[in-house]
């Protein structure tokens, strides 16, 4: 099995408290020192993850038109940078999209782009299930998801990413790997789904975010509870690429249960969602 | 299983420890009295200030703050400041519609050279249509800091 970057990551998460412990001083400074290497991105590599988010985006808008509905898309902005101004990845700025389609679905592309289906909306209750989808997206981008599937963070070295690397090659070599990994971007979110490990470590970073923000964490498992109820299990393809699993209704139980988060009483703000967002 | 490795590889500090300072990731955070929401706030800390840790729990961080000892959640430290806001809108020197005009072809090379199945290549040969019109549409929504302020302020009266 390929060993991604998150995975490296997590292993080195595990291994640490273990380490400082009982491994030799020079083991524990040399993981501790990948350990920050993966950390450390520049602003070159933020710029070189926006240009390739912005490819994505753009394909996504391709696919799926942007509803031209200014005073909505304003709204679901307000509501997403909401959240991003309680997320990890202050170098980005937040851009929010609503999509045709009618099915339930959210998208997000690297640097920030985020989307939500016109048929999301109208399956939502209030303005902390939005939010609760918008979370779930910013934690893809905010953990790199994208990125690290693709093998294009930073390498442990510290040098420059694989991206980087191919925008500094020259020619038609350059733009070919580049597309390339616009292609599998592109692959990932309308067909293959991120990973189960990755869609369980967003609804983590999303409950956190919301409650941080403000927003009822709660309105994510109401939610994907109400979609997996009205969506066949066995539907596969573009419409289920966030399928509501038993499994991630579970650790999000698990982990609003540990963190206390069932029983703040934090906004739903559905009024102001029904003023925006018109079912009829 | 895979749960608790995610939890536990999510929030099980990489950071630093032992003196050595964190910082706030986040535009702001409340420093709380106890490690769970909804605790007492003791101070309100903003992005980018600096922060001596001084103890854990769970997914939590103890950290000093201007003398002042309160928890945040780990996960919105990181072991470095963070980076001002970065963009390639102002300036870029990529040409959009040149970059459109170049993927066809572009797309179809690359899927043949690499040796895509033949689903995937066709799926990418009937998908490489790109659409930076609405994406400039998208990038062009405006949202003010005093915008974002009062649209919070009016959530929570």
């Amino acid at each position: 099995m390929k060993c991604t970057g998150f995975v490296r990551l997590a292993l080195l998460a595990l291994a640490l408290p273990v380490v400082a412990q009982a491994a030799e001083p020079a083991e524990d400074f040399r993981m501790r020192a990948n350990a920050r290497a993966l950390q450390a991105i520049s602003a070159d590599d933020v710029r070189v993850e926006i240009e390739f988010g912005r490819d994505v985006a753009a394909r996504v808008l391709a696919r799926h038109a942007l509803l031209e509905d200014e005073r909505l898309n304003r709204y679901v902005n307000l509501v997403g940078k909401t959240l991003a101004a309680h997320s990890t990845r202050p170098e980005l700025e937040y851009r929010f999209g609503v999509i045709g389609g009618d099915f339930a679905n959210a998208y997000s592309a690297p640097g920030g782009y985020v989307f939500v289906t016109r048929g999301a909306l109208l399956a939502m209750q209030d303005e902390a299930e939005l939010a609760a989808v918008l979370a779930h997206e910013i934690a893809h981008v905010s953990q790199r998801h994208i990125v690290k599937a693709l093998n294009l963070q930073a390498h442990e070295s510290g040098g420059a990413t694989g991206m980087a690397q191919m925008l500094g090659m020259k020619g038609g070599t350059a733009r070919a790997a580049f597309q390339q990994a616009v292609d599998e971007a592109v692959e990932m979110l309308f067909e293959q789904g991120y990973r189960q490990q990755d869609e369980l470590e967003a609804d983590l970073v999303a409950l956190l975010n919301l409650a941080a923000a403000g927003y009822d964490p709660a309105a994510l498992g109401r939610y994907l509870g109400r979609i997996e109820a009205q969506e066949p299990a066995s539907m596969t393809g573009e419409r289920s690429t966030h399928p509501p699993s038993e499994e991630r209704r579970a650790a999000i139980t698990s982990v609003s249960e540990e963190e206390g988060l069932s029983a703040l009483q934090l906004a739903r703000a559905r009024d102001r969602f029904e003023a925006h967002v018109k079912k009829d | 299983m895979r749960r608790t490795f995610l939890t536990m590889a999510l929030l099980t500090p990489l950071l630093a420890s032992g003196g050595e300072p964190l910082y706030l990731q986040a535009a702001s955070a409340q420093l709380l009295e106890q490690p769970r929401f909804g605790a007492q706030t003791v101070a309100v800390i903003q992005k980018g200030e600096s922060l001596e840790p001084t103890g854990e729990s769970g997914r939590w961080r103890r950290v000093v703050h201007q003398g002042r000892e309160g928890w945040l959640p780990g996960l919105l430290l990181g072991d470095r400041p963070p980076l001002g806001e970065v963009s390639v809108l102002d300036g870029r020197s990529v040409d959009l519609e040149q970059q459109a005009r170049r993927r066809p072809s572009g797309t179809a090379g690359v899927a043949a050279a690499r040796g895509l199945r033949d689903d995937a290549r066709n799926r990418l040969s009937n998908d490489v249509r790109a659409d930076y019109g609405a994406l400039q549409r998208m990038e062009h929504i405006h949202v003010s800091a005093s915008d974002l302020r009062r649209f919070m302020e009016e959530r929570d009266q």
